[in-house]
């Protein structure tokens, strides 16, 4: 089951959702103004429009999200290796780690990532 | 519609040639590398001349016309508009053709069905661009707003639309700053409004195919001065990083667009070609090119200076000047056997005959003919007896060896000429264009008799009437008394030449002791010591001076109207009312009356002469009258039979006279025609005896083409 696309115009709302949950469309729309520039009408269209992917749920004038941001960054990143890596993780590590120097911190930190990902079944 | 579609070609027309010479000043200027708002600049000029309406005309306009297409105002011509280029040839090319197309479909206006086409064409393209903007708002309503600029999933370059600056989300972060820098520069130059102004302009004018090439120009001239600027702003030393990100954001976008202003979208190539070798450009040629500039809007935003007219037609009605030759038609002498027809001496009226020019006139002072130009032939003696040959009756050779024939051209459309066969300096014969049809010429005697007083010195026993007694014969050079009655000649006098009015009007006046105004344009012939010949704005009058001892004085002064003879006496039907006892009526006409001027000027007795040519003024004046004046019944009664159908071939005139006694008739006994004038003469039919004053109001019908022409009315008492 794959995760629903989401545009970019499409993210910087979800992260406005993400962050104020659940949320009244009213209120949800006066945020999307203050923070996108958006009218309350584009507002209303992009939650219908989420809601039909399945990305939200908007029941009773009350907005929730069905997807998480972390799952949305996972799909997005699966898409780039998918893309650029020929579906091949460590690559992309690589070439991430090419680029920058980890510092000491970061590398333990995932260093522990990795062992929890091993944990996992 | 068509009007506005016209005014349109017109100035399309003329800003035709003003982009045809930018261009050739862009090609010559190339190697300059000139700062791009130079060429704003000149496209400005272009806008202008699209746009303002009135241009000052002055020499130095290099524009070939004034107004390419002109509507016809001759009703001979089929074609609804004349095509003036200003290039002759194009013109004789273009005229004809057109001309044909309208003979052929005459019932199709191709003026009207250009505009339709040109109004549905300039409609669609302001639709198209309307839809286009309209569908691109709605693609961007989910813009975040960020930083300054929206960013859109739903589109792939760069733009500016109003004021924002609309970024897609791929933009890479390099190119994101000289993007933005860009379109900040498109914003302040003013470029989001001049375009979509230029496109207004494009749809309106969409059918001069040049202007469209203006457009795309200016849209390239636009995006350079912009990366000019930024490069200004932004230092030369990004030069090549500003070139890289044009060359990353470069689509193949369509060109044409009103709106929005992308940043890849024009000329790529062309534009980092012309970054890369920018430099800021002397001060002299900034100088040179705004020069240039500005001689171009001297060039090609003003109008050639249209000259007057030479095909204005004067005045066509016989003035009273007397020029050196005036000719009347005596009879036909003869004519070409094969003529079907029979030639009419008497369509003639007078003719104007000089070594280089040709006028003739009907009867009634009508214009028939006006030459233009004029051509000779030697005929000689051989020629004519062939000619003889072939006529009616042969004509009367004169002695001299050879005639000389003048061909008279008249203008446009006809073409026609007439032939006038001289004797040396003398004109015998007149025939039209080439038909064997030989008139007689002789010289014209313009007849005069006087037709008021309007001065009579008081110590004069002689009663001031209109009638002096003589006739005037103007005869060519000379001027020939005659007896009015009797014929006789009573004086002759030879080689009159007519001059400068010799008096200021004060002097005028001293000479007199009424005060006669004299009119703006005055001439003066005098014929003897005793009398002179004045005319004064048209009118002619004859002066009877004295020059004695103690000063000079006038003694009589009568205004004279032409008494042709043909033109001379109407015919007329009256009817006459005793319209009360009192002066009321005749205050009434005074003050209503045509001839009001005249009322008080002179000795003779001018009566209130009302002109009624409708029958809602009828209604209206006897309204009027009944309310002031009262009156019988049976006095309204008679005019109800002037009805419209009654002024349509007539005219109608009331003239007012105040009786001393209540027991006198009087009638309307003359109406003479003459030099733009009826006038009415009105006598006492008979005496009464008694001592109340009486108003008597006549009625005067006369047909409407006996008074065409005239332009003056009158009526006097005799």
């Amino acid at each position: 089951m794959g995760t629903p696309k989401i545009f970019d115009s499409e993210y910087r709302f979800c992260l406005i959702l993400w962050e104020c949950e659940p949320v009244r469309s009213t209120e949800l729309a006066k945020l999307c103004h203050e923070r996108l520039g958006w009218s309350k009408a584009t507002t209303y269209t992009v939650i219908k429009r989420l809601s039909e992917r399945g990305v939200l749920k908007n029941e009773d004038a009350v907005v929730t999200s069905l997807v998480s941001r972390e799952e949305v960054q996972a799909s997005e990143i699966d898409e780039l290796v998918e893309r650029s890596f020929d579906g091949s993780m460590p690559a992309f590590i690589a070439a991430f780690t090419k680029r920058r120097d980890l510092s000491a911190d970061e590398i333990a930190e995932i260093r522990r990532m990795i062992d929890d990902c091993e944990v996992k079944p | 519609m068509t009007a506005i579609f016209l005014e349109l070609v017109n100035r399309s027309y003329a800003a035709l040639w003003l982009v045809l010479a930018i261009l050739l000043l862009r090609l010559l200027t190339r190697r300059l590398q000139l700062p791009r708002w130079i060429h704003m600049l000149a496209w400005g000029l272009v806008g202008l001349r699209l746009v303002l309406p009135d241009l000052p005309e002055s020499t130095l306009s290099l524009q070939p016309s004034a107004a390419v297409l002109e509507t016809a105002d001759s009703m001979a011509a089929s074609s609804p508009v004349t095509v003036t280029t200003g290039f002759a040839t194009a013109n004789s090319v273009i005229n004809p053709a057109m001309e044909q197309i309208a003979q052929a479909s005459p019932s199709i206006d191709w003026t009207w069905v250009a505009s339709v086409v040109w109004l549905i064409g300039g409609a669609l393209m302001l639709l198209w661009s309307i839809v286009g903007y309209i569908r691109l708002r709605i693609r961007l309503r989910d813009a975040v707003r960020d930083d300054g600029v929206w960013l859109s999933d739903r589109i792939d370059t760069p733009f500016v639309l109003g004021r924002r600056i609309y970024l897609p989300f791929s933009l890479a972060d390099a190119d994101r700053h000289y993007v933005i820098a860009h379109e900040r520069a498109h914003i302040r130059r003013g470029d989001t409004l001049l375009k979509p102004l230029a496109w207004v302009l494009l749809s309106i004018y969409w059918f001069n195919p040049l202007l469209w090439a203006a457009y795309i120009l200016l849209s390239r001239d636009m995006e350079l001065a912009c990366d000019q600027r930024v490069l200004r702003e932004l230092g030369e030393g990004c030069r090549r990083a500003y070139s890289t990100s044009l060359l990353s954001c470069s689509v193949r976008r369509q060109t044409l667009a009103a709106c929005p202003l992308a940043f890849g979208e024009v000329s790529v190539k062309q534009r980092i070609a012309s970054l890369l070798h920018y430099k800021k450009p002397a001060l002299w040629v900034i100088a040179a090119a705004l020069f240039i500039c500005a001689l171009l809007a001297v060039f090609f935003l003003t109008n050639p200076k249209v000259g007057a007219d030479p095909t204005n037609d004067s005045d066509p009605v016989i003035d009273f000047s007397i020029p050196n030759y005036t000719y009347t038609v005596e009879e036909l002498l003869a004519e070409d056997l094969r003529l079907s027809s029979i030639g009419d001496p008497s369509m003639f009226g007078a003719l104007l005959i000089t070594d280089s020019s040709l006028t003739i006139y009907d009867p009634d002072g009508g214009l028939l003919f006006s030459s233009r130009e004029c051509s000779q032939e030697e005929l000689d003696r051989d020629d004519l007896e062939e000619i003889n040959t072939l006529l009616t009756a042969p004509l009367d050779l004169p002695d001299s060896s050879s005639l000389t024939a003048y061909y008279y051209l008249g203008g446009e459309p006809d073409n026609v000429y007439w032939t006038v066969y001289f004797d040396g300096d003398r004109p015998l014969w007149l025939a039209q264009g080439r038909t064997l049809r030989f008139y007689s010429l002789a010289r014209a005697r313009m007849s005069y008799v006087s037709a008021e007083c309007l001065y009579m010195s008081p110590a004069s026993s002689q009663l001031p009437t209109p009638n002096n007694g003589v006739r005037y014969l103007f005869d060519g050079d000379s001027v020939i008394f005659l007896d009015r009655d009797t014929g006789a000649e009573t004086a002759l006098f030879e080689n009159v030449v007519w001059g400068e009015f010799p008096w200021s009007q004060a002097e005028w006046n001293d000479m007199m002791l009424v005060n006669l105004p004299l009119g703006e344009n005055l001439r003066f012939a005098s014929l003897n010591d005793r009398w002179k010949l004045v005319e004064s704005d048209g009118a002619l009058w004859i002066v009877d001076y004295r020059d004695a001892t103690g000063g000079s004085y006038i003694w009589s002064v009568y205004r004279l109207i032409s008494d042709g003879g043909k033109a001379a006496a109407v015919a007329f039907a009256q009817t006459a009312f005793k319209a009360g006892g009192s002066d009321k009526l005749y205050q009434y006409g005074a003050a209503r009356c045509e001839n009001r001027g005249k009322l008080s000027m002179s000795m003779a007795q001018h009566l209130p002469v009302m002109r009624i040519t409708r029958a809602e003024s009828l209604a209206g004046q006897l309204e009027d009258l009944r309310e002031r004046y009262g009156g019988s019944d049976s006095l309204y009664e008679h005019f109800e039979r002037y009805d419209e159908d009654f002024f349509a071939e007539n005219e109608l005139y009331l003239i007012c006279v105040t009786a001393p006694s209540g027991g006198d008739r009087y009638e309307v006994t003359s109406a003479m025609v003459g030099s733009g004038e009826l006038l009415m003469t009105v006598t006492k039919t008979q005496d009464g005896d008694t001592c109340d004053m009486a108003d008597w109001l006549m009625a005067v019908e006369i047909a409407k083409s006996n008074v065409r022409d005239c332009g003056m009315w009158d009526a006097v008492l005799q």
